[in-house]
Parts: C-alpha cells; structure tokens; sequence
C-alpha cells in the first residue's frame, strides 16, 4: 500500500452523503505522485470539493483508506496534519475586521502551542509568504477593504505560511478578472517549481492545460477518470461531462476550449 | 518616535493604571460620612468609616471587577467563536437559565444565598447544555448559526417559565425579590461572596487569558479551523463551557446584568483590532472599570439604591448607539 513517491493514495474508497441512499464515490481508486500538480474537473455538485475534504479529512468515508505519505489521514494527529496540509478555500467567511498580518498569521497555528501566540520568527514566516504572493503592500490594510482577488492572495499567503507539502485549492481562479486570475497562475507555477503537490479544482478546462501534470474527471456517481490533460481535455470527453458542445481548438501554440455550437 | 508595539504597551498599561485608579477611588466613593469622597483624614480618625471601607466598599468594588471582567471576556469569546459580533453571554440561554434557577430559589426558600446562587448556576449550565442538545437535532445551517438558533429558543422557554414562577410568587415579599434580582446589583457583596465567587471566576479568566491567541482561529469557519490543525467542535466547545461558568457564577452573586458583554468586546475591538491576543485581555479592563464605575454610579444616585443592571443597559445601549453609527464603522457582516 505504501508507495515512496505517491503523496496522496487513496485506496478502495466509499462515501455517502448523510441521509442519501447509495454511495456518492463508489470503489474509488487514486494515486497523486509527489511533486504533482492535479486538477480535478466536473461540473457542479460532481464531488470536487468533497474529493478535496476527504483527502484533508474533514470528511469521513464510509470505508476505505485514504493515505498521506503512506499514513492513514485518520491516524495523523491533527496540529502535524496542519503543518503537512494546507486549504485555500473559494472563499471564508469573515466576522471581524482582523488585518491581513494577523489574518496570514492564523497559519501558524499548528507549529505553536497552545498557549502561545506567535513571535518574531512566525512575523517574518508571515511576512515572507506575503512577499512571495506579491501583496506585502496590504500588509496593514483590513481584509473587508480588500477585493475579492486580493482576498484570494491573502488565502494563499494564510496556507504557504503553514509551509505545506500539500496545498488544496478549490476553484482558486472563479469569479477573478483577468488580471488576477493571471497573477494567481503565476503563483501556482510558482509554487509548482517549489515541488508543492497541488490539487485543485476548476471550472476552466484552459487553466488545467497550462497547470496540470494530471487530471482527474469527476462526473457524480460514476467512478472517476485519471489521465494526463492530453489525453483527456478532449473534444469528446469535455463535451460528455458538461452536456455541452466543446471543441478544443490550437491557437498560437496554446490550447483553448470553445463552448457551444 | 514609538512604534506601534511600544504604543500598544504603553496604552495597555495606561489602561490597567486607571482600573487600579478607579478601584481606589471607588472604595473612598460613597455616602458616608457625608456624599462623595471620603477623606483619607476622616478614614484615619473615623473607625466606622474604615470598617465601611474594609466590609462593605472593598468587597464590593472587588466584586464589580469580576463581574465586568468576566462578561466582557465572555462576551469577547462567544462573539468570536460563534462568529457573531451580536452576540452576548445572554444568549445561548444562560441568562435566562439563570434567572429561572434564581427566581425558583426564591420562591422555593426563603431566599438564601445557598439556594439562589447554587440553582441560577446549575440552571444557567443547563440552558448552555440544552441549547447544545437541541443545537444537534436541528436540520438546518451550519453549526454556528443552529447553536444561536436553539439559544433563542431554550431563552424564550426559559423566559416563559420565569413568567409562571413571578406568577406564583407572593407579590408582597417574592416577587420585588425576584425582580429585583432580575434587574442586576452588588448591594449584597461581602466577604463570603467574595470568596464565594473568585475560585471560579479567577480560574476560568487566566484559562481564557492564556489561550487568547488561539480563540482567534475558531472566527473562521469549522472546515478552515480544522485545516489549520485544530479541532474545531472540542476547543470551541470547552471555550463556551469556560466562558459560561463564568458567567453564571457572577450572576448567581449579582444577578442579571446585561449590555456589558456585547459593548465591551465591541470597545475593546475598536481599540485594539479584532485580534484576540490584545484585545480579549483589554476587554477585561475595560469591563471592570465600566462595572465600577456603573456600581459607583448606582450607590451614590439616590439615597437608596439604584438597580446595577439598568444603569448598564442605559449606559451601554447608549454608548453602543453611539460606537455603531460613528462614521468609518469597518465591520462585515
């Protein structure tokens, strides 16, 4: 069961949602290798945020295994799951107008203890995470004054702080302008380079083609499909998993997918 | 020039020098011998003056700081836990537990202090653990939301069963009793209650204060909470739990005083950020010194005695008008 290179296994899975009758994901197998960047893509409700809470652990499967580095999620404890794992949700709900220092900080937490709160050293974590996503200038500001994609960059900053091996980011480009969305790949490429297994979601089937190593399609209560992005962003696959007529066309070297007829 | 981590020091200190400062005027406050201050002169000559002082103004003076420190702390972690700035140690149904506790004392005893105290607590920790319950059995919202939800509802069964209790009771001795106790005051401080009291107040308030860094985590949501390492349903849990034996041992002793949980943290916020590390600690200050000078303000007014909890809910509604509606508000809500 245990492979040296595979970061994340996931072994003969089932999981059912609360009051649902049959299985959600049924028997399902996974392997993402050290060092890859995996995209999962389906469409709405097609378990890609589940996917990503049951590799995290926030949700329990009914049966099965799911590994980390060749231990069960289940057996990790959790301040040590929150310094190998990290999340970067779509978006959070923010109750109090904590600046973005003390926000990044919070990533922190699993290498403090308890009674502590953070130092010098977590400042300069802090501090370094922020440059790294390109946003010390916000250092100060409160985070209601922020936008939506400067929001976005303070997440990411929150989960390099935590210095993961491991970074799950659902739908990390929805809902941003151009300009962000670019400066948002631009950081996964970098964070990629950094040897960083990502696994993320999307909508976007271009994004998945510049990111990629692997791709995962996800369609609800059918076993999902690995494979790399070449082989599987095809015309006839993209079309089957949204009901939607897709072509993937070659423009300038680069491959883009046109919707409809 | 001072940095900002110096000014923060400096006005943190500054803080606690006026508690101290208002602590020791209060316990020469009063309106014996004549209304006012009491000389330091006439406290050296007067022995009815200084026993006044020792047995009746320390205690109660010692007693208005704990009960403000531990609203206000409450109220600053029940916010920020339950993600809720509205949010007060009223809610959750452990006032109104409380009051129901304390009302039945009342009615069932003569009013000792025995029976009053003991049942507004235990009925206090009881509106706390059957909101949890009912919290569980609700199919709707998130875990938050379904916790305030089923606080309504355990408050307003609370409440109802109060009414029943005021209508049974003597309206010649019960019931100016109950209602006095249900509008809050200090007049019965003395040693014993003291004592009484600060074990568990003492113990629950350094528990907090050494973990307010970490309260900070649980504003975010269960699922992010738990990926930055944490276990989010036990430590929010045993924050609640701390917050409320506070909170139901100064009411077992003073009674229902409302509004000083929901302003203070908001001040304190104000002052110092959201972040709990510096303002959980300041709230506590701050939550003192409002109560002292509450209480100076309730038994000097009239000749008798003024109810402490109507002057905190005038006070602090009024101030609270005034915090909310002041332009540059950067609360999201």
């Amino acid at each position: 069961m245990i492979e040296p290179d595979a970061a994340i296994t996931i072994n003969e899975l089932f999981f059912t949602w609360p009051n649902a009758e049959s299985p959600f994901f049924k028997n399902l197998n996974l392997r993402f290798r050290k060092g890859y960047t995996i995209c999962l893509i389906g469409p709405n409700g097609s378990g890609k945020t589940s996917l990503m809470e049951l590799i995290l652990g926030w949700r329990r499967a009914d049966s099965g295994y799911v590994g980390i580095g060749g231990r069960s999620i289940a057996s990790i404890p959790s301040r040590e799951r929150g310094q190998m794992m990290a999340l970067v949700p779509q978006e959070e709900r923010i109750s109090f107008s904590y600046s973005v220092l003390e926000y990044v900080l919070l990533g922190r937490a699993p290498f403090l203890p308890p009674l502590a709160s953070p130092g010098r050293d977590d400042k300069n974590y802090a501090r370094n995470s922020l440059d790294r996503v390109g946003i010390s200038h916000l250092i100060r500001r409160l985070l209601p004054s922020l936008s939506g994609g400067e929001k976005r960059m303070v997440l990411i900053a929150r989960a390099l702080v935590q210095n993961p091996r491991i970074m799950l980011l659902d739908e990390p480009v929805n809902h941003l302008d151009p300009a962000n969305c670019e400066r948002i790949i631009e950081i996964l490429i970098d964070l990629k380079s950094s040897g960083i297994t990502i696994v993320m979601s999307s909508h976007d089937p271009a994004i998945v083609l510049r990111l990629a190593d692997q791709v995962v399609l996800l369609r609800s209560h059918e076993t999902p499909v690995m494979g790399s992005p070449d082989k599987l962003l095809t015309s006839k696959n993209l079309s089957e998993l949204y009901g939607v007529i897709a072509r993937v066309v070659d423009v300038e070297g680069r491959k883009l997918i046109l919707w409809g007829k | 020039m001072l940095s900002g981590e110096q000014r923060r020091i400096l006005r943190f200190i500054a803080l606690a020098f006026l508690l101290i400062i208002v602590f020791l005027l209060s316990l020469l406050w009063g309106r014996y011998p004549q209304p006012g201050l009491t000389s330091l002169n006439t406290l050296r000559v007067n022995a009815l003056a200084q026993a006044l002082v020792m047995k009746v103004r320390l205690p109660r003076a010692l007693m208005a700081i704990m009960l403000g420190a531990s609203l206000a702390s409450a109220g600053m972690v029940l916010q920020t836990v339950l993600g809720n700035p509205l949010v007060e140690p009223g809610l959750l149904g452990v006032s109104q537990g409380a009051a129901f506790g304390a009302a039945l004392g009342i009615l069932l005893s003569t009013g000792s202090y025995w029976h009053i105290s003991v049942l507004a607590s235990f009925f206090g920790l009881m509106g706390l653990m059957l909101s949890w319950l009912l919290a569980r059995k609700i199919r709707y919202g998130g875990s938050m939301l379904r916790l305030v939800l089923s606080g309504v509802m355990i408050s307003a069964l609370f409440s109802s069963g109060l009414g029943v209790l005021k209508y049974l009771a003597d309206p010649r001795s019960q019931l100016p009793e109950i209602t006095f106790w249900l509008m809050g005051g200090l007049s019965g401080s003395n040693w014993i209650l003291v004592i009484r009291t600060l074990p568990p107040v003492a113990l629950t308030l350094l528990i907090i204060l050494l973990v307010r860094w970490r309260v900070n985590l649980f504003s975010l949501d269960d699922r992010s909470a738990f990926a930055l390492g944490s276990s989010p349903n036990r430590e929010r849990i045993t924050l609640i739990v701390f917050s409320v034996i506070s909170v139901a041992t100064v009411t077992a002793a003073a009674g229902v005083i409302s509004w000083v949980g929901l302003l203070i943290p908001h001040v304190a916020r104000k002052i110092e950020g959201a972040d709990t590390s510096r303002s959980l600690p300041l709230s506590m200050i701050l939550g003192a010194i409002f109560v002292l000078l509450c209480d100076d303000v309730a038994r000097y007014l009239r000749g008798g005695e003024l109810p402490l909890g109507l002057l905190t809910a005038f006070c602090g509604a009024l101030m609270f008008a005034i915090l909310m509606s002041r332009r540059g508000n950067t609360y999201s809500r």
